[in-house]
């Protein structure tokens, strides 16, 4: 329908328009509440931490949550096996999550969106070689060549997220081609080069704009993705190593005792679990929001 | 003698088409050897149907692809030399779809400025002042320069991007089907708003159109394309009265003029519609031609121009 | 009483939207006879398409139809479930739309396609509905028609996919043909080609044939009767002669000169257009709707609502609160 009211443009920008959908949004906002709460409590950690995560007390070993007959307020989480406080282990581990997701992201949200757009842009060649490194890299299992490198260099938070950021860069490289072959048949991209713009110009100015919906979308997929491999891999043993307080790790030092001491596997477990999903909702949220049957 | 802008001798395009794994790649002769001159001052209509090339073409008049052989003259410079600022500052576009020519990230005013930006401009308030002319040449509110594309109608969006080609002020505008995607009430104003430019402005146009009622009304002179080739030349009133090629005069038959004491023509084409990677033998038109003649479908037909009207037909040649 | 092949009576579409209910289809009356073609001629917005969509109920989820009587060839089909109107989908009730290669599915050939049409709506053979298909593909101009029937909707042109989705309308001998913009995506002697199809199969069969289009050139060749729609109401309704010959309504007058017409309309002369835009119907509205934009307008055009009006019992109707002859004498179309 083309009846628009165009006697009042409203000049109220895209910002509140924005907010508007949001609002509509039920998992956007749970999704983003979850999300900035983990931030907040990563960036807050030295504050709200009880305890230094690393020191340890063999007389407080294995202490239950405050919850349980034997536990108490004064470590709410409990400790591990070697009578750290959980609870400061946990918001710690944050830090760890929230870094090694998004650190992965952005590298290999570059990688994969320069590889993406210059096939989508310029097709051809460029196009035939960056579609060939996608389908070796989507033949390559991700778990175990990630593995294969830290067994190789050594496992540190460093090297997980550079490894993880060579690695996954193809679902970025993937959907930013699409949208860029997409945007490349508009006419606005013709008349921008009509209008003497250099290459440069209309892949800046032009197309990434227009496709960047897409990859704030990909992008919280990809950061999701990163925090489970990671926990992956430092419950392998090959990811970030002891004594830092990676969600993985602790899952993995508590698996041994597992059926007597479940909370030790269970709160990393489970905070693993929410921060996923919220970002997935996140995902979900940015995804809904931005397509285009939503663009009045 | 007036002032040829446009030259453009024996231009062809081809693309290749791959024909799946095993068959191979095979050659698309979108533009088949064309010859067009556009002199300044004229609007040059170039008319035809779905495959016949006219949007390469003008594409490669535009100079935004190369000829895969042929020259195209631009003022006496061959097109592939002239610099990439100095081509935006002589020929400028208009598109048919005012949906998508025009980047919805941007503003109004962002938009008509871009070629100002371009070309070195700096001085935000020349620029903003520009803006503000060109936006009321074409008639624009100026308070429309923060807006949005997707706040205007269909009819606006298309003044935009008149606004955006004009700017420059350039010298020939290429328009590709440019009231097509609008409205009857809307088309007449823009049609209207071009004529009043042309004079203005001193422009030359190429128009692609489909819609010969539109053809008839702003054009000065008038080609017909057929598979790749221009197949007649004339001025229009010339074309109108007394179309000389087969295809044109299927053409022509075929236009709708709104009158309902007449019913709907049969132009006698026939279903089969020709494939441009298989193109017939001979002249391309003869599968399809009312008046077609033995040999047409082994020899090509040689173009022959007399008083400055221009046909290739085997029924024409001596 | 010839036979009627459509009746709508007071048919409304709503849409509930954001900012308000979108009024989008106003109190309309339309009728089909047999063997007669109606054009209903619009530009975009006026509510053509909705109207279509509302008499085959394929309204979006949230518009709101409301309809005082919905007959087809005498049946009421205002209150068919589903599973009833999708019986007379495609059966009685044949639909042509705009792109072909939307209503063919790419993924099944021709014969495939048209094979099924036939075994949902009636019990005959695969022998026999092959036979059919391949009959109905050479009525329609299609030629190899037994090498057509193997092929995929992407192998063909857009004239003859469109051949295609006429020959599976006319499968199973429909009452009423619906099209909606049939040609407007095809070239201009395609465009004819299948018009004249249209009109002699609609001749041969005796249907009646409701062609929704913007194109007047189309409508003045096409059409037996003419429904003119302006923001979701019709704004004049006649014969084609009555309405291309002596327009009265000061839209349909102003559209008739908009459109350049060889050798009427003198090249370099400014064609004449319609100043302003269609108004909003998001909400109530009174008065006429064309008022902003006439040049005849006074207040007593916007105080109440302006109902068709039928000069002298003849068969052309008009919505305008001046008479006929004042209407004729404005400026000269």
């Amino acid at each position: 329908m083309s009846l628009s009211n165009s006697a009042n443009i409203n000049r109220s920008g895209k910002l509140s328009s924005l907010i508007k959908k949001v609002k509509g949004h039920q998992g956007m906002i749970i999704g983003s509440v979850i999300v900035i709460t983990v931030i907040a409590i990563a960036l807050l950690a030295p504050l709200i931490a009880p305890h230094d995560p690393y020191h340890q007390d063999l007389m407080r070993r294995l202490v239950p949550p405050v919850w349980d007959s034997r536990g108490s307020w004064e470590h709410i989480l409990g400790t591990d096996h070697l009578g750290r406080d959980y609870l400061s282990r946990l918001i710690y581990g944050a830090r760890i999550s929230l870094l090694i997701g998004i650190g992965a992201a952005v590298i290999s949200g570059i990688i994969g969106t320069f590889m993406g757009v210059m096939a989508g842009y310029f097709g051809g060649r460029v196009d035939m070689v960056v579609t060939f490194l996608i389908t070796v890299r989507l033949s390559m299992p991700v778990v175990l060549v990630a593995l294969a490198v830290v067994a190789i260099v050594g496992g540190s938070l460093q090297v997980v997220v550079t490894v993880l950021g060579l690695l996954l860069w193809d679902r970025f490289a993937v959907v930013m081609r699409s949208s860029t072959l997409q945007i490349r048949s508009m006419d606005y991209v013709a008349a921008a080069r009509a209008v003497g713009c250099s290459t440069s110009r209309v892949l800046i100015a032009e197309v990434m704009p227009n496709v960047v919906n897409n990859l704030i979308v990909i992008t919280t997929i990809e950061i999701a993705h990163a925090i489970i491999l990671e926990a992956a891999l430092s419950f392998l043993g090959l990811g970030v190593q002891p004594p830092l307080p990676s969600w993985g790790l602790m899952v993995s030092e508590g698996k041994d005792m597992m059926l007597f001491e479940p909370w030790l596997i269970a709160i990393p477990g489970v905070a693993l679990f929410m921060l996923v999903l919220a970002i997935n909702l996140m995902g979900d949220g940015a995804r809904d929001i931005t397509a285009p049957e939503n663009r009045n | 003698m007036a002032e040829l802008m446009i030259d453009a001798k024996d231009v062809t395009r081809n693309f290749s088409i791959s024909r799946g794994m095993f068959r191979g790649k095979q050659q698309l002769k979108a533009v088949n050897g064309v010859n067009l001159t556009v002199a300044r001052g004229e609007v040059l209509a170039l008319v035809g149907e779905s495959g016949c090339g006219k949007t390469t073409l003008a594409k490669m008049l535009l100079g935004l692809l190369p000829q895969s052989s042929g020259t195209v003259e631009l003022c006496g410079k061959p097109i592939n030399d002239v610099p990439r600022l100095e081509l935006a500052r002589t020929v400028q576009p208009i598109f048919q779809d005012p949906y998508s020519s025009l980047n919805p990230r941007k503003t109004i005013g962002s938009i008509i400025a871009l070629p100002m930006k371009v070309q070195g401009v700096a001085d935000p308030d020349s620029m903003q002042r520009r803006v503000e002319e060109t936006m009321e040449l074409v008639g624009l509110p100026p308070r429309l320069r923060n807006a949005f594309p997707n706040q205007l109608s269909g009819g606006q969006r298309q003044r935009v991007a008149i606004a955006r080609a004009l700017v420059n002020r350039p010298q020939i505008v290429v328009c590709d089907e440019p009231t097509s995607a609008l409205d009857v009430s809307v088309q007449s104003q823009i049609l209207n708003l071009l004529n009043d430019l042309r004079d203005e402005l001193n422009l030359t146009y190429i128009i692609i159109s489909h819609n010969l009622a539109v053809v008839e009304h702003i054009a000065t002179r008038v080609a017909v394309m057929y598979l790749g080739r221009i197949v007649e030349v004339a001025d229009t009133d010339k074309l109108f009265n007394d179309p000389q090629h087969p295809y044109t005069r299927a053409l022509l038959n075929s236009v709708l003029t709104p009158d309902p004491n007449l019913g709907i023509p049969n132009n006698q084409l026939g279903a089969s519609y020709p494939n441009p990677i298989d193109p017939p033998t001979g002249c391309s038109f003869h599968p399809r031609c009312a008046n077609a003649m033995p040999h047409c479908s082994g020899i090509a037909p040689v173009g022959k121009a007399q008083k400055g009207h221009y046909v290739e037909c085997h029924l024409y040649e001596d | 009483m010839p036979d009627r092949v459509l009746e709508v009576k007071n048919l409304s579409v709503d849409i509930p939207l954001a900012e308000g209910v979108l009024h989008a289809v106003d109190d309309l009356n339309i009728y089909v006879d047999k063997g007669e073609t109606l054009c209903i001629v619009g530009e975009s917005g006026c509510g053509k398409s909705l109207t279509s969509l509302a008499i085959m109920d394929l309204l979006p989820k949230k518009a709101i139809r409301r309809l005082r009587q919905l007959d087809l060839a005498g049946t009421s089909i205002l209150d068919y479930s589903e599973k009833q109107m999708s019986d007379i989908r495609g059966n009685k009730m044949g639909m042509i739309f705009q792109e072909p290669m939307t209503s063919l599915n790419p993924a099944f050939t021709i014969g495939n396609q048209m094979i099924e049409t036939l075994h949902r709506h009636r019990t005959i053979s695969g022998d026999e509905a092959r036979d059919l298909a391949k009959r109905m593909l050479e009525k329609v101009g299609i030629t190899a028609a037994d090498q057509r029937l193997g092929q995929y909707p992407h192998q063909l042109s857009g004239g003859l996919r469109q051949r295609v989705m006429i020959a599976m309308t006319l499968l199973c001998e429909p009452e009423l043909i619906i099209a909606d913009e049939p040609t407007t995506a095809l070239d201009v002697t395609i465009q004819a080609q299948i018009l004249l199809l249209l009109k002699d199969l609609q001749n041969e069969f005796d249907m009646g044939l409701m062609l929704i289009t913007h194109d007047l050139g189309v409508v003045a060749r096409i059409a037996t009767r003419v429904a003119v729609m302006y923001a979701g109401q019709i704004v004049e309704q006649g014969t084609a002669q009555q309405i291309f010959e002596n327009p009265l309504h000061p839209y349909t007058r102003g559209l008739m000169r908009c459109i350049p017409v060889p050798g009427k309309t003198k090249r370099g002369t400014p064609l004449g257009s319609i100043p302003g835009m269609v108004p909003s119907l998001i909400g109530e509205f009174t008065g006429c709707r064309f008022a902003d934009r006439c040049d005849m307008a006074s207040d007593a055009c916007r105080q109440s609502d302006i109902s068709l009006r039928d000069p002298k019992g003849k068969t052309q109707a008009y919505r305008c609160i001046h008479d006929a002859k004042t209407l004729a004498k404005s400026e000269v179309a």
